[in-house]
């Protein structure tokens, strides 16, 4: 019965979000419920990591059906650790849209906590399912959710980026949809763990390498992944920045957990494929940090620098050791929240000086120099500094690349975070460094910002000691994400835990 | 689209796609139909209802909150996966009730989960309706 | 059977992506509807096609009758639910489009790829 505590994290936020929908009119009441609702998901997400990590993976049938027939969910040290990092956001996005100018008011009584909840609790669903049609619906309500918070408010740029990101999203899930339909014409089955089995058996034709395929090109497209990649820097900078942040941390990771979760567990090993994901991680971080010192916004920046970093999530697929998926997992987790936290900086950016623009901004290591101080360690994380959270992904992705002789990839890797500190330091000098006396009319006193912006303040500042905690004591996090690969390629413990429960 | 036979049939057709929404959805268990055909066939009628009388009319003598319902959606739905975890089956698990009806038959958990979808689709549909007339 | 309804698909999948690389809205709204009901269709293929009967049955019958598959056609009924909620999902916002930026050419929704100046 201990096993119920996986629903308490799924089921809380659509909880919430139904309480929501109840009080539509009443935004104070919606807030009320979305703080304690994230509180308590936040709560259970941490309590149900604490039992995978105790006592093994953890599994339920949904209605009581025998493992193959029915829907698993399956909760094992790589998804609970995202779900728990996913609800940490949870909690924070809501300090940060506190102030108006992240989410306006007009947006948060148009159905912005509920449309929120539900992409958590899409995600936590995502994360936690074991049968891959699941999946699909999982991914569908992650993604109407975040069709809505994108285009929610419609402004002209929000609708433009809300069209390409719908068209293409619909896409690449019908391919996904696509994918299922050959797995299952060829398995008879689309429970994860038995797809494992019946994939790996003798005289299994090679179509489904076919599938495989589709299910690349579409998490691909989800992930932005070299040479799909070009819908994010055309969406994900046009909502509100409280949202931009949200959507912008959490959704192309989930693609990427998709992917590692069908490319390690249910397809069987493929050198063709995993000759793609190498080159496709080159290309990945090579295009999109080019993009990023391209361009002036700073959420485009940041958008290019997504696409960039997710070629080191793959590069850990690409290498396909235990050691090199500990570093993506890793990896994974600090991107989520150093990504965000860049988004929450420029967002403070915007509330000082009413643009995202890198020319028009600035002057504010000496306005606010403890804004400075919050971007540095997260940028500084982000390139991969020691020891910033960011140098021990990049060391261990490195490491058993070295290992393996990737010299090529390697290599580029520690060109791309080179490249970083350039594509950085292009936001650094203009907005922070750069003095912009007369031109500039401020009128907020340091303490009347604060004050105005307290939420925004608060939950960077939060974010910010995270990213510090995940750089100095990263030994935790390494732990378990080493855990957690070895637990991936251990599909045997898997199989069992699902299939005997 | 407002003609005099139009409005009069209209009358007279929206009990009768309601009806036969019900229809629908009791039949549904063992039969094609279910929550979320019948839901369609109900926001149908509305939908005839709102080109016959106009959409301000639609929403005063109906007085439906779409979110209310959608609302009501989640939350039936929601107790139909949890009724069984607290009698301390599985999680989603069918419970049946022992009395068997005349016409509507068997009660359980999983009607109750189709009438979540049944709520939820009519309030979707319905809202989109309305947004899309407003315009 | 199974021959005309690839072929079926086929076709519903070159006409889906003939409208959708087109520029009109409506053509776009209608390239993604066909694309849904070409892959539902695909879906319906791969899942195995027999003319037989449903598989409702009592105990007794268990293992005598010849049942069709019923998984395909829960999967094919998700999808089409999913895939209505986003294509009317679609068909609002590019009505919204339509309004805010007064145009029904997606060629000109490109402001959000241009640098800024």
């Amino acid at each position: 019965m201990t096993a119920h505590i996986l629903l308490v994290p799924l089921l809380t936020p659509l909880l919430a979000a139904m309480a929501c929908l109840f009080a539509w009119k009443k935004k104070q009441w919606q807030q009320y419920i979305y703080l304690s609702g994230s509180m308590i998901t936040l709560a259970g997400a941490a309590a149900l990591a604490w039992q995978v990590l105790q006592e093994g993976i953890v599994s339920i049938q949904a209605g009581g059906w025998e493992p193959p027939f029915g829907i698993t969910l399956v909760a094992d040290a790589f998804s609970v650790l995202l779900v728990v990092v996913t609800h940490v956001l949870g909690v924070l996005i809501y300090f940060y849209t506190l102030p108006p100018v992240s989410v306006s008011q007009e947006r948060k009584s148009f159905g912005f906590y509920p449309s929120l909840l539900l992409m958590l609790f899409g995600i936590t669903g995502a994360l936690l399912t074991g049968d891959i049609f699941n999946l699909y619906v999982w991914f569908e309500v992650m993604l109407v959710s975040s069709f809505v918070l994108i285009s929610l408010g419609n402004e002209r740029l929000q609708l433009e980026g809300a069209v390409k990101y719908v068209t293409i999203n619909f896409i690449a899930s019908a391919l996904f949809l696509a994918g299922i339909a050959i797995l299952y014409g060829m398995a008879g089955s689309t429970n994860m763990a038995d797809l494992a089995v019946r994939l790996r058996a003798d005289g299994v034709s090679d179509i489904v390498y076919v599938a495989m395929l589709f299910f690349l090109v579409s998490f691909s497209i989800k992930a932005a992944l070299f040479p799909l990649f070009f819908w994010l820097p055309a969406s994900y900078p046009t909502p509100p920045i409280g949202i931009a942040a949200i959507i912008a941390g959490l959704l192309t990771k989930i693609g990427i957990y998709a992917l590692i979760r069908t490319l390690i567990l249910v397809f069987p090993d493929n050198a063709f494929v995993q000759q793609l994901l190498l080159g496709m991680a080159i290309l990945t971080m090579l295009t999109g940090i080019f993009g990023a010192i391209a361009q002036y916004d700073m959420r485009k920046i940041l958008a290019f620098l997504i696409v960039s970093h997710m070629g080191y999530m793959v590069m850990g697929l690409a290498i396909a050791t235990p050691l090199a998926l500990a570093g993506t997992i890793f990896y994974m987790v600090h991107s989520i929240l150093v990504k965000t936290n860049l988004f929450f900086i420029s967002g403070l950016v915007f509330a000082d000086q009413q643009s995202f623009h890198i020319r028009k901004a600035g002057g504010l290591y000496e306005r606010l120099p403890w804004m400075a101080a919050l971007f540095l360690i997260s940028a500084f994380s982000l390139v991969g500094i020691p020891p910033l959270s960011g140098f021990w992904g990049k060391y261990m992705l490195a490491s058993t690349g070295l290992a393996t002789e990737q010299y090529l990839l390697v290599g580029v890797a520690l060109l791309t975070s080179m490249l970083t500190l350039w594509a950085v330091s292009r936001i650094w000098l203009p907005v922070f460094w750069q003095h912009k006396g007369a031109e500039k009319q401020v009128t907020l006193t340091q303490g009347a910002f604060v004050r105005k912006n307290r939420g925004m303040v608060v939950s960077s500042a939060a974010l910010t000691l995270l990213i510090l905690w995940l750089g100095f004591q990263a030994d935790p996090i390494v732990e378990i994400s080493i855990q957690a690969a070895e637990q991936l390629f251990d599909r045997q413990a898997y199989i069992d835990a699902v299939l005997k429960p | 689209m407002r003609t005099l036979i139009y409005v009069t049939a209209i009358r007279i057709i929206l009990p009768m796609f309601l009806l036969f929404s019900l229809y629908l959805f009791f039949r549904g268990h063992d039969h094609p139909g279910g929550g979320f055909i019948a839901a369609l066939v109900a926001s149908v009628g509305f939908i005839f209802h709102m080109l016959a009388f106009g959409i301000e009319t639609t929403k005063v003598t109906y007085n439906v909150n779409t979110f209310a319902l959608m609302g009501s959606g989640l939350a039936a739905a929601l107790l139909s996966a949890l009724i069984p975890v607290w009698v301390g089956k599985n999680f989603m698990e069918a419970l049946w009730l022992p009395i068997e009806l005349p016409v509507i038959g068997k009660l359980g958990t999983p009607i109750l989960f189709d009438l979540g979808v049944y709520l939820l689709v009519v309030g979707m549909v319905l809202k989109t309706a309305f947004s899309l007339f407003e315009d | 059977m199974e021959i005309i309804l690839s072929v079926v698909t086929g076709l519903l999948f070159t006409i889906s992506v003939y409208l959708l690389l087109h520029r009109s809205f409506i053509k776009m709204i209608v390239g993604v509807i066909v694309f849904a009901h070409a892959i539902n269709l695909f879906l319906f293929i791969a899942g195995k096609i027999t003319r037989s009967m449903p598989a409702f049955i009592t105990e007794e019958e268990a293992g005598t009758a010849a049942l069709s598959d019923p998984l395909p056609q829960a999967f094919i009924l998700t999808a089409i639910v999913i895939g209505m909620g986003v294509q009317i999902f679609t068909i609002v916002l590019l009505n919204k489009v339509h309004f805010t930026a007064e145009t029904d050419d997606l060629d000109t929704l490109k402001t959000t790829d241009l640098p800024e100046a």
